[in-house]
């Protein structure tokens, strides 16, 4: 508590800072409503100019960036179906059928589900920081195996109805993964005798290959038609009740499920949107409405991707241990000031961890007040012609993909995965398992083996651990559901028919 | 008209003359452009930071300019460099001991740390073996005492399997006796091992002491034995491998490298200005924040000195990849 205080007087006593956190999110919004350019190369290109500033006003720009950078993604996602950055995929599903009638209403429910997670975890990060981070102690190897095979699990689930072409999706995700050296024995993988692929798949190439380059295609193809002028509808404050009404078990899941996944590092926003909404979608009273502009769709993924966030700073002011991409980049800001990211940050540098925490909520609602203000501008591409867009967003996609490491083999693999993603389009497998493989399959991989080693070889070991038993018995459950769920409908069938007899 | 057509031509044939005089002066006026420095990791790790430190002390006529080059450990940047043209206007930052095991684990065929030009290290690291507050052990010999007496119970962890963390690790392990009695546990990288140590997985780990340093500061990892030969500045009471009697003695410098067959001038002047970086004793003091150690060391000495250890360390990674098959 005391920290908060500190931190909101450390932020208030220095205009500049709050004038950099409005830069930061301006910046963010940018960067994530763009193809191709992400919150992560924004943190990455500003942070040499960092170094010439205070600590707390390298750390305000950076997280703005952040905030904005993960919240912006949902603008192009809902208008055009293209993610603006790889964590606002799932929002597509749901906010572009719904734009296609309501443009200005379907974004202000992302807006807002975005400001939900974010104040929600910043909530979180406010109150139990301290011992929630003990959870990022508690997991070991075990634990993380645990959790991840969980989330495979869910892509069964998910694929429910065309199960063949799910696993099929998810297999392709976990070999596309296991390219490059592995970490463990240093074992080159399906490399090719390449040494450029030792590095593995980049992971935002894949996906906007995946997502947006793929996407383009598809769309390319009914270019002839001629789109009809929409009207942009209304953006509001607040969005219509009668579309919000509903939506608060997904928020809730969103922002719960957001910000567990922050704590736990190198799960990411990505996975987060898609686990949080098939839980939405598994309580929600109108399931069958998801994927078709449902505003609770739109809901849980927004909200989820805001909520990683918060949850992802939890360990880096408590522990010094990053969350995701771009808090790892943050701990390198604050080293460069001297700082120690570390068990003694929150403690010792009490102005710099209560700022962190203020800096994180503001920008929130920075973010909220500033993305309704630019919402009016942004919806304006709904009426550009698609021929003039498309050939600026893949400009986009190349350059943010290059600039991120610095590499032309990514331009590559962004080029093949786009064309490779329309192939599987065209067969009908779901990308969304893809993106889940390729996310938890190395955490499956890795943490079994360091496991194994661990223990001898021994794979009862896992018994002994509370927390992982728990989620694989969950995991077992979404493994056995279809067919329970099969069982319980055909017995009920036979009771009906037997009563009607 | 045919007057002017002469002094074109004139003018024509005595450009190239022009041309080759000013290229003359650029191989004795080094560097007359930027110089590309490939980081080998991430934007914000403890490499990127130390080389952003570099380029804001160092004095030349032309700055230094970073490239992040993510990947493969390291692996990517450096082959890269290795492939980069060989001008001097595009160097390599890399800790050798990476740079190393990228050959000696069979990565590549291509001996990176021999044929890539060594221009200077700038900085030292040091391998620590140490424990948890859990375990409350303060010492090594507590550690052996209790492995001995409970074979199998202690974890080791360690920052992969094919590096020289993990080979010094062995090394260590066999000369205390314990090869037999603790598990080896390979972790991604050394962040991974550290957080294992804090949630007691692991009760003893070999971690780079730029990495430990802020859970060494709070209290929640004590460390016990530092692999090298002289005290590490940053941990003045604890113990070295020489004094207990155990030669390994491998440090983990950091510094620069330049694609091979790059003009001697160039690595020269780079090697020149840097070492007027590590006298300055506000960057001494940046990179001691960061856990690390100023100490300059020029090309062939560091190249010298990293031939030792490759001897030392080849039946080691031999061993190693031999487990894994």
């Amino acid at each position: 508590m005391e920290a908060i205080i500190i931190g909101f007087q450390t932020v208030f006593a220095d205009p500049i800072t709050l004038l950099l956190m409005l830069a930061g999110v301006f910046m963010g919004v940018v960067f994530g409503s763009i193809p191709g350019l992400t919150a992560t190369l924004g943190v990455a290109l500003v942070i040499p100019f960092t170094f010439t500033m205070t600590a707390v006003q390298g750390l305000s720009l950076l997280l703005g960036i952040y905030v904005g950078g993960i919240s912006g993604g949902l603008i192009t996602a809902t208008l055009i179906n293209i993610p603006g950055t790889p964590s606002s995929i799932v929002t597509c599903w749901d906010g572009y059928p719904m734009a296609k009638k309501l443009p200005g209403e379907a974004l202000s429910i992302g807006v807002f589900a975005s400001l939900v997670g974010g104040l929600f975890s910043s909530m979180v990060l406010f109150s139990i920081a301290p011992q929630l981070a003990k959870v990022s102690l508690i997991f070991g190897q075990w634990e993380y195996f645990a959790v991840a095979v969980m989330g495979m699990a869910i892509v069964v689930a998910m694929v429910s109805d065309d199960i063949v072409r799910g696993l099929i999706g998810a297999v392709i995700g976990v070999l596309l993964a296991a390219v490059g050296m592995d970490n463990i024995t240093g074992v080159s993988r399906m490399t090719f005798g390449n040494w450029q692929l030792t590095g593995g798949i980049s992971m935002t190439a894949l996906m906007m290959g995946l997502f947006a380059i793929r996407e383009i295609m598809d769309q390319t193809i009914d270019l002839h038609n001629v789109k009809e002028k929409m009207a942009i509808g209304r953006i509001s404050l607040m969005p219509p009740w009668k579309y919000l009404k509903g939506t608060g078990k997904s928020l809730g899941i969103g922002s719960v499920f957001g910000s567990l996944i922050g704590i736990l590092p190198g799960i990411g926003q990505n996975a987060a949107t898609i686990l949080a909404y098939n839980q939405a979608r598994k309580v929600s009273k109108h399931p069958e409405k998801f994927g078709h502009g449902s505003a609770e769709g739109i809901c849980a993924s927004e909200s989820s991707n805001n909520a990683v966030n918060g949850g992802a700073l939890i360990p880096l002011v408590t522990l010094g241990i990053p969350g995701d991409q771009v808090t790892a980049v943050l701990i390198g800001g604050l080293m460069i000031h001297g700082l120690q990211p570390g068990p003694l940050l929150f403690t010792q540098n009490m102005d710099i961890s209560g700022s962190i925490m203020v800096l994180y909520f503001i920008a929130n609602i920075v973010m909220y007040i500033m993305m309704l203000g630019l919402m009016k501008l942004f919806v304006r591409i709904i009426n550009v012609k698609l021929s003039l867009l498309f050939p600026a967003l893949i400009v986009f996609c190349v350059i943010g993909v290059f600039t991120l490491n610095n590499r032309i083999f990514d331009v590559w693999i962004l080029v093949i995965f786009g064309l490779f993603g329309y192939m599987l389009k065209q067969l009908n497998v779901d990308l969304a398992p893809v993106i889940l493989g390729f996310i938890l399959g190395p955490l499956v991989e890795r943490n079994l083996r360091t496991g194994l080693i661990s223990s001898n070889g021994r794979f009862s070991a896992i018994l002994e651990q509370p927390i992982a038993v728990v989620c694989l018995a969950i995991a077992f459950i979404f493994l056995a559901y279809p067919i329970i769920s099969k069982a319980i409908g055909k017995y009920r069938s036979r009771k009906i028919a037997a009563e009607h007899e | 008209m045919k007057k002017l057509l002469f002094a074109v031509l004139l003018v024509a044939l005595a450009l190239p003359v022009f041309a080759a005089g000013q290229a003359e002066t650029a191989t004795v006026q080094y560097p007359k452009e930027p110089v590309q420095v490939i980081i080998p990791y991430a934007p914000g790790g403890g490499s990127d930071i130390l080389t952003r430190a570099i380029m804001k002390y160092i004095e030349m006529p032309q700055p230094l300019v970073a490239i992040n080059i993510d990947g493969a450990a390291g692996m990517i940047g450096a082959m890269q460099a290795y492939h980069a043209p060989n001008k001097g206007y595009n160097i390599l930052a890399h800790n050798p001991m990476d740079v190393v095991s990228y050959s000696m684990s069979g990565q590549t065929e291509i001996e990176l740390w021999d044929e890539l030009e060594t221009i200077c290290f700038v900085v030292d690291d040091f391998n620590v073996v140490s424990t948890n507050k859990q375990s409350g052990w303060k010492s090594l010999e507590e550690v052996v005492a209790y492995a001995k007496a409970n074979p199998g119970k202690i974890k080791w962890g360690m920052s992969g399997s094919q590096t020289v963390n993990a080979a010094d690790t062995v090394r260590v392990v066999a000369a205390l006796g314990l090869t037999d009695y603790v598990t080896l546990v390979p972790y991604d990288g050394g962040a991974a091992s550290k957080t294992a140590l804090m949630g007691n997985h692991i009760q003893v780990e070999t971690n780079s002491s730029a990495d430990i340093r802020t859970s060494v500061a709070s209290g929640d990892t004590i460390p016990l034995m530092v692999i090298s030969s002289y005290r590490a500045k940053a941990l003045p009471e604890v113990p070295t491998t020489l004094e207990k009697g155990i030669d390994v003695t491998t440090s983990k410098p950091r510094g620069y490298y330049a694609p091979p067959g790059t003009p001697k001038e160039a690595i020269d002047f780079l090697a020149a200005a840097m070492k007027k970086v590590v006298d300055n004793p506000e960057f001494v003091k940046t990179v001691a924040g960061l856990g690390l150690e100023a100490n300059f060391v020029d090309g062939q000495t560091g190249h010298d000195m990293v031939a030792k250890w490759v001897e030392e360390l080849k039946p080691v990674f031999e061993k190693l990849s031999a487990g894994n098959k």
